[in-house]
């Protein structure tokens, strides 16, 4: 790896890192969802740092050359982050639904109740 | 038997102009009722309160099937034994409605109306439509082993059980195949009385041009793994 790819990803990295935190800080992210980003910041961090690890099993699983390997990766933990979120939305919008419907039971029996 | 305590579940998004029609018309057929506001962003609900219509109003806009389901949730909630399910937009004729009580009394959970079980006048949807009914149709045959001629029809009676069921869990969007499916799957009776259906006074279809398309690849998915959810 050329020295100032090198250099590149271990910049991103932090910035990737110290933006998550700020984000857990200023309770924009929870803990719970920040620790997935924290964790593939540092994978990044180590395989910047030391890439030869990273050639090895590349090969070893017969990609070209390792940029291919790492997109494959990425790739994939993006498919898994996405269906995550679609996950949580689909939990979150029948939560919604199911409060939508007890706000409005509830409603209708303090109107039954002030009428009599 | 004890007479049933049975109550019609009207839900209404934007139905200012038919609503209180439809209400008029359960009201004389002499049947308890709620009208379900879906967060109309018309003036349904005004339209309601100032009638003195019996109206459960969501604060949110939660779809059909948000809106049938807090109708079963309103008649487990107040003690009905029996809720039936009539259009906002005047489609259904509530003189049917004691042809489906009919069906629960002889042991149905779930009683559908249907369009196609009689050659008869009433109002059968365009040819393309009725094709897509035949679709669902055929798939839920494959799947459930089940006959319903009109699958897609909002015109329906729940018995206690499928109250329970329809409480605990009902579909988001496109409802009617989909939950017919899951009850059978859950070992209820589903049957289907005739009915006539007028064509709508009102309002539009929620299903029209492109979202067709959607709603038979959804509907058709759904059928398939709610018959595999057992």
């Amino acid at each position: 790896m050329h020295i100032s790819l090198q250099f590149g990803v271990i910049t991103a990295c932090l910035v990737l890192l110290c933006f998550v935190l700020r984000l857990v800080l200023k309770d924009s992210l929870q803990l719970k969802y920040s620790l997935l980003w924290i964790v593939l910041a540092l994978v990044l961090l180590v395989c910047g740092l030391f890439p030869q690890p990273l050639y090895f099993i590349s090969s070893l699983f017969g990609f070209q050359t390792p940029a291919n390997f790492v997109f494959v990766l990425g790739f994939l933990f993006l498919i898994c982050i996405v269906l995550s979120m679609a996950c949580l939305s689909s939990k979150q919008s029948s939560a919604i639904a199911n409060l939508t419907q007890r706000i409005a039971l509830l409603e209708k029996e303090l109107e039954s109740k002030n009428r009599e | 038997m004890h007479e049933l305590r049975a109550l019609v579940i009207i839900p209404a998004f934007n139905e200012e102009a038919n609503i209180l029609d439809t209400v008029s018309s359960v009201e004389e057929a002499g049947y308890d009722y709620v009208v379900i506001n879906d967060g109309s962003t018309d003036d349904t609900l005004r339209v309601c309160r100032d009638a003195g219509v019996n109206v459960l109003d969501l604060p949110q806009n939660l779809g059909i099937g948000g809106a049938v389901q807090a109708g079963h949730k309103y008649a487990k909630r107040f003690g009905y034994d029996v809720d039936i399910q009539v259009d906002g937009d005047g489609q259904h004729d509530a003189h049917y409605i004691s042809r489906l009580l009919d069906e629960i009394n002889n042991g149905s959970d779930l009683v559908i109306g249907s369009r196609f079980l009689e050659e008869s006048e009433g109002f059968k949807s365009t040819f393309l439509r009725r094709l897509g009914i035949r679709w669902l149709s055929a798939v839920i045959h494959l799947t459930t082993h089940v006959r319903v001629s009109d699958p897609t029809s909002g015109f329906r009676a729940c018995g206690s059980k499928a109250i329970d069921l329809f409480c605990k869990k009902y579909p988001v969007d496109y409802p009617e195949p989909d939950s017919a499916v899951a009850a059978m799957v859950k070992g209820l009776r589903v049957t289907e009385v005739p009915v006539v259906m007028k064509e709508r006074q009102g309002g539009k279809s929620s299903i029209s041009g492109f979202s067709s398309i959607y709603y038979m690849i959804k509907v058709t998915l759904a059928i398939i793994i709610s018959s595999f959810s057992n």
